[in-house]
């Protein structure tokens, strides 16, 4: 991927990303009306977009732009907290069962097999239906706490493979205590393997979000994140399109993105 | 003694590498007859191998009979002779077997192929070249010498190929051979047999035998006469141990008096250093390895008898002493590097025992593995590789200081900095990424690594290879420097012959 057209992609990747960054941060900075805020339910629901109301009104007469700049927020940032537990738990959990090795190698990477056979989905279900509507920062731990086990896999694996390798056998050799040596020399190594698993469970969280959100069980109304903007439709995705339309566009842009950028950083990897 | 003229004469031998101040071997005379053996004890580097090498006009490169010396092999005069006239001699007059039989035997050829070549090339008949190689096994014991001659060299046992050798070297009936730890690598009862066929050889067919070897009761029991050679002379027997005795911090930091009675210590264990025992003579061997089996994988379900497991190393048994050196040679695949790592603990033993300082590796675990790990280091075959390749040079060597409490901080620097220079690595490349380092110089990294935290073992694979022949030199002379002063015990796994032969006295084949 180094030919021009490889970096301009490469470029762009990155502007979009950049962009997006942008959006969570200034996002109600730069919304026109306050998210929550029912401008006029009589006669300015189901506005489809114009000039006054780039990205349309919805049933309530909110702003759907203004929703959307503040719930890019929420949605990402929930995902992002997700991925954060997510690469933190099968960070240890991947080390742990690689480094012991034996029975407690089997008993953590068979625990992961079985939780990873059950449907995500389900199991958050289960979960927000069980408790009912979470704080963000209890939403984003649930998410993080079902999808850290591709994670685990992930760096057992490569864990294995850099036990094996000559650099980390020459610290093993040396001396080097394993605290250290997780530390100092298998965490630097798993860097590009780690960038993978957390963009990776960055990209799942983003749509899992965006679902529970949309049946309601996600980040609570009347936050706006892009999933419960979609699920103001209300049933009816293609008369009210604009509200479906612009969260959709920018999940699946941020998903690709996420994807994208793995892609590049385990190419760097494996260059290195 | 006897009436019987002297094959081999030396008188006033002397042997010096260029540019060095002193000659390895200096004066060197005495003389063999037919069917007589002399035995040669010494030191490691005390030159055995190189007055081999010597009387067989074989010295390395860089090495010179000085202009005095007087070799004469019958009526010839050794020291006249051109290329062409010593390859006429060579295998044919005098012959040699070498230390590692591995090494000097061709893979890929049947061995009564390979015995029998030397006849070819000296013009004797296909039949006469047959006969011989018949009685030649007949007289190294092979009860069944034509099942033998059909095998290749990886199919025979050491103790197999090293009677192979001397089978090879027999064949011209040579008036002198000249054996070079022929049985350093065998079992007790394999070198009674080697010892048993080399003395048939005296008696059927008059040759003279030099003997060189550690292991002084061996040399007692089965030669007419045994010298020694210390510090590049030759001196009675007795004489050189009653100077090891004496002359302990010379060659080791430990001094006691265990040199006064060497036939009292096991004949494997070398008889010279005299480090290699307590006062009392109990103190364990620095490492002492027992029938190491190693593989990789699930073991096999061969037969154990037949010697057809999927072990890489099968019944592996050595010591090492403090401030001893052993080279580790054979043929790649031999299971060399697969050694050091179940001495590294980096695998695991399928049958045997490492034993390293009295206390047997495999009882170690966790912290106390750790621990030991400081008194047992190894610079690795691709050292580069070895290293962290994002830290820095001073850095990867401070790291063996921080990890083993030796030192910390600027101190640690300050020691990695001088361990370095040590090692001849250049100051101003010390903050360099590992990365951007030259092979070479991170060979040298890993050395400075490896002694930081002080071993008492360092296990070196192909420590040499990617050196150029500066560099090579001075990391052999560090190596030697480090076993003489600190009494380090190396582990010397190397192709580089001239290396093993400096550091490593005894050598161990795989």
């Amino acid at each position: 991927m180094s030919t021009p057209l490889g970096r301009r992609l490469d470029r762009v990747t990155l502007l979009t990303l950049g962009g997006i960054v942008v959006l969570a941060a200034a996002g109600p900075a730069l919304a026109p009306h306050a998210p929550t805020e029912a401008l006029d339910p009589q006669r300015l629901a189901w506005q489809p977009p114009s000039g006054t109301f780039l990205f349309g009104t919805d049933g309530f007469s909110r702003d759907v732009l203004s929703r959307f700049l503040v719930g890019a927020r929420h949605t990402l940032g929930v995902a992002l907290l997700a991925a954060s537990v997510a690469l933190l738990l099968g960070t240890a959990v991947g080390l742990g069962a690689a480094l012991t090795r034996g029975w407690r190698d089997s008993l953590l990477m068979r625990g992961t097999d079985a939780l990873l056979a059950m449907p995500r989905l389900l199991v958050l279900l289960l979960v927000v239906t069980g408790t009912g509507a979470l704080r963000l920062d209890a939403l984003a731990l649930v998410l993080g706490a079902t999808g850290w086990m591709t994670t685990a896999r992930l760096v057992r694996q490569e864990t294995r493979r850099l036990l094996a390798t000559d650099a980390i056998r020459g610290a093993i050799v040396l001396g080097v205590p394993p605290m250290r040596l997780v530390t100092h020399h298998l965490l630097p190594a798993l860097a590009p393997t780690l960038a993978v698993a957390a963009t990776g469970a960055f990209a799942s969280a983003v749509p899992l979000e965006s679902g529970l959100s949309y049946l309601g069980l996600g980040v609570p109304t009347p936050l706006p994140s892009w999933g419960n903007i979609i699920a103001e439709a209300e049933g009816d995705l293609l008369r009210r399109w604009w509200v479906v339309v612009f969260p959709t566009v920018a999940i699946i842009g941020t998903v690709l993105l996420a994807n994208r950028i793995a892609d590049r950083v385990a190419s760097r990897g494996e260059a290195s | 003694m006897s009436p019987t003229p002297s094959v081999l004469e030396v008188r006033r031998l002397g042997v010096r590498f260029a540019g060095a101040t002193a000659p390895v071997l200096d004066g060197i005379a005495f003389s063999l007859r037919r069917g007589e053996a002399l035995g040669l004890l010494g030191d490691s580097g005390a030159g055995k191998s190189t007055l081999a090498l010597a009387l067989l006009g074989l010295l390395p490169r860089g090495a010179r009979c000085t202009p005095e010396t007087e070799r004469r092999l019958g009526s010839t005069r050794l020291d006249d002779l051109d290329d062409r006239a010593w390859a006429a001699v060579r295998g044919r007059r005098i012959a040699m077997v070498f230390q590692e039989p591995l090494l000097a035997l061709h893979p890929t050829m049947r061995v009564g192929d390979q015995i029998m070549e030397a006849g070819r090339l000296h013009g004797l008949t296909e039949q006469a070249c047959t006969h011989r190689m018949r009685e030649g096994l007949e007289t190294m014991g092979f009860e069944a010498p034509d099942r033998i001659a059909a095998r290749f060299p990886h199919q025979l046992s050491g103790g197999q190929r090293q009677r192979i050798l001397l089978a090879m070297a027999m064949l011209m009936r040579p008036e002198v051979l000249i054996a070079d730890e022929p049985t350093t690598a065998l079992d007790p009862e394999r070198r009674d047999a080697v010892a048993d066929a080399l003395a048939r050889l005296r008696r059927d067919h008059g040759t003279a035998v030099m003997l060189i070897s550690h292991d002084a009761a061996l040399l007692r029991a089965r030669c007419d006469a045994v010298v020694a050679l210390r510090h590049g002379r030759l001196v009675d027997a007795p004489e050189a141990e009653a100077e090891a005795a004496t002359a302990t911090g010379a060659t080791a930091p430990v001094a006691d008096d265990a040199g006064a009675n060497p036939m009292t210590r096991p004949s494997l264990n070398r008889s010279a250093s005299p480090a290699a025992a307590s006062a009392t003579g109990t103190a364990p061997p620095l490492l002492r390895v027992e029938q190491l089996c190693v593989g990789y994988g699930a073991p096999g379900v061969g037969a154990d008898d037949a010697g057809e497991t999927d072990d890489v190393i099968r019944g592996c048994s050595f010591t090492l002493e403090r401030g001893e050196a052993l080279g580790v040679v054979g043929p790649s695949g031999a299971g060399k590097t697969t050694l050091a790592q179940a001495l590294l603990r980096l695998l695991p033993a399928r049958r045997g025992r490492i034993s390293f300082d009295g206390t047997d590796l495999a009882t170690l675990d966790g912290e106390a593995l750790r621990r030991l790990r400081r008194r047992l280091q190894h610079v690795a075959q691709d050292a580069g590789a070895s290293l962290p390749p994002r830290q820095t040079a001073v850095a990867a060597v401070a790291e063996g200081l921080l990890v083993h409490g030796i030192a910390r901080g600027a101190e640690a620097r300050t020691r990695a900095t001088a361990l370095l220079a040590e090692v001849g690595f250049p100051a101003a490349r010390a903050d360099a990424r590992l990365d951007t380092l030259s092979s070479g110089e991170r060979q040298r990294v890993a050395i400075a690594r490896a002694l930081g935290p002080g071993p008492d073992l360092l296990i070196c694979d192909e420590p040499t290879a990617s050196l150029d022949a500066d560099r090579r030199e001075q990391v052999l002379a560090l190596l030697e420097r480090l076993r003489d002063t600190r009494g380090l015990a190396l582990l010397l796994i190397s192709h580089d012959h001239a290396a093993i032969a400096r550091l490593a006295p005894r050598v161990l084949p795989l």
